[in-house]
């Protein structure tokens, strides 16, 4: 049978988690209660079993409400519990083995037995565990995240993005009437729906009991004021415990009191959602626009508290929203607290259409410009007809993308499209080159591919050919692993919160992964691309058009690390490198990227989904999986980081930012479900010249420029924030698919952001 | 086909000329201004620029180099600069980026493909290409053509000019240019001569042709040295002539020591000496006696 550690990493977790409220005893009857009631359950329908098991957590975990909030909703994650993503608490019945041992830690020695119990049954229950038993392999296809393998697979329901409007619509109230009249057409659907009423009943509870928490909270409050909003917040709870929201904080509340159990961390278009109740509230004198300032700032810090690292997505601006002119006042407020706030989250995301006037494109500077890196932008004139075509739709279905975690698009409430494969571009390009051999492990990895011998090839088309058919192995791997995971979770799960917001699954009367959601999707994260695309350049021009080195003098180099081969590593750099407007790296980038996705989407499309495309985003994977990577033609060394998400390596573009840009914007967008680009200024030399900046992103978008997100910094800041952090509590970067404060990240991680290119006015 | 002498060409040049710009430095220059930031640009011709920190003595560019012109003394190579032709044997041998050959031939198609890759980024701000040097007039002849491309393709042309080169050299440019970034360095005759070994009658003529054919193409900039021409009494003059020819705008650049590594690269003293760079509140005086003269003054362009 396959090892693999189930107490590893399990996500990647740059921002600090608040501490548990309950105390290790109260966490450990929880947990023992949840265990209890799913074994309890066993063998009844999985979304009874789930439901019942939710009625063990839910209102339990709530946490108090604390003096800043203005919409209550807090919520604690235990170590074994229901969920849809590791970022919190873990997918579907979930047990974090490693946390779970840490808590039995601090509970001491009596209490092992009870832990050990826990552990043992989970063993067999945990839904990632069981994937992780059925998918992994020995040498190709490792947990994530494990970076010794060329392919990471795992279970997750990431990035669901929910029909809001249905719910803000409906009310709780409405909902039930909806499950009750469906429930009608298809009775053999009876247990379905009635799960999904019994969740149903469980919001009203949970609003009800928050609205206790409420009055209780403002009985011990001595500020006149504080208590009058706590007793506002208990009446809201009250009224959308059964009907539905007239005023904008009753939709707000709603929104997060739904969000949370259902274990969502993006919330989409809020704009649009909540845009209506915004401006009828400010138009007929309910609130103030300090008043709508106050709430929007109030949930920030609700979805920065959750510190999901990478997600938290908030989308505004683009094509397709319903209430244009409402959604728009909600997305100028929301840009002065992104300002202000300053936060890691949420990840506020601005899609751009040709409609887009000045004011907005002026404060989106100014955002950028004060050293935000909110909001991220997203280009509607591309990512729109991309989406069409890649995901199989018609153009306005392809309005509702949104982007989720690092850069994966959803069409909300009506797609999944978790990216539960992950592929390592070059390390398949090393395992090819080395006979099937790792050079970082020794371990043969070519599966059933024969192996090349590099003396014997004679062209370079016939050595590209040799490491197609080895991704085409990867990528016949990958998309198994991935429809797989719908398999096991649905196994396991109903996933009934978000069945009940996602077409069409109360239409269907089945569960999301059951049948029920409209677009069954997915995605595969690509890494080292460009380091792959360079390496492949470089074996071009040195090996077959020079013919300076030989193939297998090239390996030699490379498997020595270079060590003794300083020549061979110089010309190697010097080869054209993406990055820097030369359509020599460019096209062989352009290549080995329409390759792999079209490799990728063509799997998807037969296995039987809607679509399976790739995502070229990156979290901090490229480090973490460089240091597992060996030395590369490219000139890259062993243990290095990767290039990240579509960016060159670090420092390997050595022009202007329209020289970056013009790279960027090589591909066709259609192919891809979402690809990062990152580009980094110095605050001087980004304020002083505002406008000229502005007008390159839109020239670039016009070429095809799908996103961009930018980092605005001091010269030196990141390099003197190594060495005295606690200067910089508050210095945010832009890793790629997510921001963080830079002295919370790894040193390896740092050393890598500090390799980009950083834009500045004495370097032009 | 014709080519030029060329030392760099700058994507993204933001101060030279409106909007965003290619800079295409072309070189070869009559003067030779004792505080010149491109030195390797007076001459035509490859110049081998040597960076002796990144130098490790490795000694592989000894034997390379056909004029045996390359020894190790205390753990670097030097160069015997009499001997080197710049043919640049010497740079594919170092590993450590030591050295690098400026100036090379680049024939007229390369540039223009070269400068029509952003040519998107100009139509949207109103940019082009500036062509800058040394002193890209005395390359009138070769760049005609070029010129003549370019403006079919009305990708808007500027030059940065030092005044000093035949007078028919402007006439031949000035149906193609939208812009002149003209250089006034000193308006007294001998400081001038004695400072950039520059005829001030000759930069006067220019001016006042380029002045006469369209006063709004032209743009005055002044590279502000201690010392040279920071007085009140510059700026008068300076007012004075740019009243006479109607000329409005003036960039007043202040004097830095950025190209100070190039000298050493080139392994020739600093002539101007002082190393200590103006900061842009040093011309602010400057700046606001010139705007009660009711000129458009900006500083560093």
């Amino acid at each position: 049978m396959v090892k693999f550690d189930v107490e590893g990493s399990q996500n990647v977790n740059v921002s600090k988690i608040i501490p548990c409220e309950k105390t290790d005893l109260e966490q450990l009857e929880i947990m023992e209660r949840y265990t209890q009631t799913h074994r309890k359950y066993s063998s009844a329908s999985r979304a009874r079993r789930e439901v019942e098991c939710q009625k063990v957590l839910f209102p339990t975990l709530y946490r108090s409400i604390e003096k800043q909030d203005l919409i209550v909703g807090r919520m604690d994650f235990l170590p074994i519990g229901f969920g849809s993503v590791t970022s919190v608490g873990g997918v579907g019945h979930y047990c974090r083995f490693d946390q779970l041992h840490a808590l039995g830690d601090r509970l001491g020695e009596a209490y092992k037995p009870r832990i050990e119990k826990l552990y043992n049954y989970w063993l067999d229950h945990d839904v990632k565990t069981i994937y992780c038993r059925e998918n992994l392999t020995d040498v190709t296809i490792g947990r994530f995240i494990d970076p010794s393998y060329p392919l990471l697979a795992t279970a997750r329901l990431s990035g669901m993005m929910l029909d809001y409007p249905k719910l803000l619509d409906n009310g709780i109230g409405g909902l039930k009437k909806l499950i009750a009249s469906k429930k009608e057409k298809h009775p053999e659907s009876a247990d379905f729906y009635d799960c999904c009423m019994d969740e149903m009943d469980l919001l009203t509870e949970c609003a009800l009991y928050l609205a206790d928490e409420a009055v209780r909270t403002a009985q011990g409050e001595t500020d006149e004021k504080r208590k009058a909003q706590l007793m506002n917040m208990a009446a809201v709870l009250r009224k959308i415990s059964v009907a539905r929201p007239e005023t904008f904080p009753e939709a707000l509340q709603l929104l997060w009191l739904y969000a949370l159990p259902a274990g969502v961390i993006n919330y989409g278009r809020l704009d649009d959602f909540l845009g209506p109740y915004l401006a009828r509230d400010l138009d007929e004198g309910r609130m103030s626009e300090q008043d709508a300032y106050d709430y929007i700032k109030s949930l920030w810090t609700m979805i920065e508290n959750r510190r999901t690292t990478v997600n938290g997505r908030v989308i505004v601006g683009g094509k397709g929203r319903k209430h244009p002119a409402e959604a728009d006042r909600f997305m100028h407020i929301a840009l002065k607290v992104c300002k202000d706030c300053r936060y890691v989250e949420p990840q506020f995301t601005l899609r751009i259409d040709e409609n887009t006037d000045e004011q907005t494109w002026a404060e989106v500077m100014d955002a950028l410009g004060a050293g935000a890196t909110y909001p991220t932008l997203y280009n509607d004139e591309v990512n729109v007809p991309a989406v069409a075509w890649g995901m199989r739709v018609d153009p306005e279905t392809a309005t509702r993308y949104v982007p989720f975690g690092c850069t994966e698009f959803v069409l909300w409430g009506q797609s999944t499209g978790t990216p539960n494969t992950l592929i390592n571009l070059l390390k398949i390009l090393n395992i090819y080159m080395n006979n099937g051999v790792d050079p970082m492990d020794g371990k043969y990895k070519l599966g059933p591919i024969q192996p090349k011998d590099m003396a014997k090839i004679k062209s370079f088309d016939e050595f590209y050919d040799g490491y197609k058919e080895l991704l085409n192995y990867y990528m016949d791997l990958s998309v198994q692993a991935q429809y797989n995971s719908y398999g096991v979770m649905n196994r396991e799960c109903s996933f009934l919160l978000n069945s009940i917001l996602m077409d069409d699954c109360l239409e269907r009367g089945k569960a999301l992964l059951d049948g029920g959601v409209r677009y069954l999707g997915g995605t595969c994260e690509t890494y080292g691309n460009i380091n792959a695309s360079d390496s492949l350049y470089a074996i071009k021009h040195l090996v077959f058009e020079e013919k300076k080195y030989t193939l297998p003098q090239l390996e030699e180099a490379v498997l020595h690390n270079f060590v003794g081969y300083a020549e061979i590593r110089h010309d190697c750099l010097a080869c054209d490198k993406y990055g820097n407007d030369l359509d020599t790296a460019d096209q062989m980038a352009n290549s080995l990227y329409e390759f792999v996705a079209k490799g990728i989407r063509d799997r998807g499309i037969q296995i039987g989904m809607q679509y399976y495309e790739i995502v070229i985003s990156n979290n901090s994977l490229n480090t973490e999986w460089g240091l597992q990577t060996a030395a590369s033609p490219d000139g890259r060394l062993s243990g290095m980081y990767m290039n990240p998400a579509n960016n060159p390596q670090g420092g390997a573009d050595k022009g202007s930012p329209t020289q970056l840009l013009n790279s960027l914007s090589t591909f066709d967008a259609r192919y891809h479900a979402g690809s990062v680009q990152n580009i980094k200024f110095s605050k001087p030399m980004f304020n002083q010249n505002k406008k000229l900046i502005e007008q390159m992103f839109k020239v670039y978008f016009r070429k095809g420029g799908c996103h961009v997100m930018v980092t605005v910094v001091d010269k030196g800041a990141l390099e003197d924030a190594m060495v005295h952090p606690e200067k910089y509590p508050d210095l945010i970067v832009r890793v790629a698919g997510y921001s963080a404060v830079f002295v919370n990240l790894d040193r390896t991680v740092q050393e890598e952001l500090l390799s980009r290119t950083l834009y500045d006015e004495s370097r032009l | 086909m014709t080519s030029l002498p060329i030392f760099n060409i700058e994507r993204f040049a933001i101060h030279d000329g409106t909007g965003i710009r290619t800079a295409v430095f072309l070189q070869g220059c009559q003067l030779h201004c004792q505080w010149c930031a491109n030195p390797e640009s007076q001459q035509v011709g490859p110049k081998l620029m040597f960076l002796k920190d990144k130098c490790t003595g490795c000694g592989r560019c000894v034997p390379v180099c056909p004029q045996h012109a390359i020894s190790l003394q205390d753990g670097k190579a030097v160069v015997d600069r009499t001997a080197c032709t710049a043919c640049g044997r010497c740079v594919k041998a170092c590993l450590n980026d030591a050295r690098s050959i400026s100036g090379r031939w680049m024939d007229l198609r390369e540039i223009h493909d070269t400068i029509l890759r952003d040519r998107d980024y100009y139509e949207e701000t109103d940019g082009g290409v500036t062509f800058s040097g040394g002193e890209p007039v005395l390359q009138a002849a070769g760049l005609e053509p070029l010129l003549k491309q370019l403006c079919t393709e009305k990708i808007g042309i500027a030059f940065e000019t030092c005044g000093h080169a035949p007078l028919e050299n402007y006439r031949r440019l000035a149906p193609y240019v939208s812009e002149w970034l003209f250089d006034v360095k000193s308006l007294q005759k001998e400081v001038l001569k004695q400072y950039t070994g520059a005829d001030l009658d000759v930069i006067l003529i220019n001016l006042r042709h380029l002045s006469s054919y369209d006063p709004a193409r032209v743009h005055i900039r002044v590279p502000v040295i201690p010392g040279v021409n920071n007085t009140m009494d510059d700026m008068e003059r300076l007012a004075e002539l740019m009243k006479e020819c109607s000329l409005q705008k003036v960039d007043l650049l202040p004097y830095h020591t950025l190209g100070l590594t190039k000298y050493r690269q080139l392994g020739i003293p600093y002539p101007f000496g002082n190393e200590h760079a103006m900061h842009p509140e040093d011309v602010e005086p400057l700046k606001e006696y010139l705007e009660s003269c009711g000129l458009t003054v900006s500083i560093g362009g």
